[in-house]
C-alpha cells in the first residue's frame, strides 16, 4: 500500500475511558533512547520507513 | 506540513527550564482541538530504538509498546535500529510551539495495524500535555 491518500488517525473518543491521567515529558522520556538517524535522513535525501517487526 | 502517519523529528522544544532535542514521534492525529483548556493541532507517540537485547525484551513487554522495524533504505534491515511505538502516551503539540521535521512515514497496512492494537488494547492511557504551555 502507497502513502497517497490522507489516513484516518487515532479515534481519541473512543479511548476517553482509558484516559488516566497526565505525566510530564520529562517523566515520559526517561527510558527512551532516541534512534541515530543517518546523515541523508536528516538532510531529507532519505525517508525512513517503519513497518512490523517479524 | 505533517499528516497522520508520518514520522516527525522534533529538533527543539521546552520542558519547563530544559531544552530537549531529537526525540522522533509519529503522528497520531492531526485534527487541533483543546486539551484541559489548551488548543493542539497534532497527537503523536514518541519512538524509542533498543539499547539492547535484554531492554528489548523488557520494553516488548509493556502492552503498550508496539514492535516496530526500521527499514531505512540507507542501511541493511538488521542495523540495530528496531524498536517501538510507545502507544500508551499522547503527546500533544501545537505545531508552532515546535521546530520539527518530517524524515519519513510509517508504512499504511502498519499504521493501521497499530490503531487496530491500540484500540483493542486494554492498557491505560496518559496524555502529555506539557508542551503546550508557554
Amino acid at each position: 500500500m502507497d502513502k497517497k491518500e490522507k489516513m484516518r488517525g487515532l479515534d481519541i473518543d473512543s479511548l476517553k475511558d482509558r484516559m488516566a491521567g497526565t505525566i510530564s515529558t520529562e517523566e515520559a522520556l526517561k527510558d527512551i533512547v532516541p534512534f541515530q538517524y543517518s546523515k541523508d535522513v536528516l538532510e531529507g535525501k532519505q525517508k525512513v520507513i517503519f513497518s512490523a517487526m517479524k | 506540513m505533517c499528516n497522520i502517519g508520518d514520522i516527525i523529528l522534533i529538533d527543539e522544544y521546552n520542558h519547563g527550564s530544559l531544552r530537549l532535542r531529537h526525540h522522533s514521534f509519529v503522528v497520531m492525529q492531526d485534527e487541533a482541538g483543546e486539551i484541559r483548556g489548551y488548543p493542539y493541532d497534532i497527537i503523536c507517540n514518541v519512538l524509542s530504538s533498543f539499547r539492547d537485547d535484554n531492554q528489548k525484551h523488557r520494553k516488548l513487554a509493556f502492552p503498550g509498546n508496539f514492535p516496530i522495524v526500521n527499514d531505512d533504505t540507507h542501511t541493511t534491515p538488521d542495523n540495530g535500529k528496531d524498536g517501538y511505538l510507545k502507544t500508551d502516551q499522547l503527546y500533544y503539540f501545537k505545531k508552532d510551539k515546535i521546530s520539527y521535521q518530517i524524515i519519513g512515514y510509517m508504512k499504511p497496512d502498519i499504521f493501521q495495524l497499530v490503531l487496530e492494537f491500540v484500540s483493542a488494547g486494554e492498557f491505560k492511557i496518559r496524555a502529555i500535555t506539557d508542551n503546550l504551555i508557554e
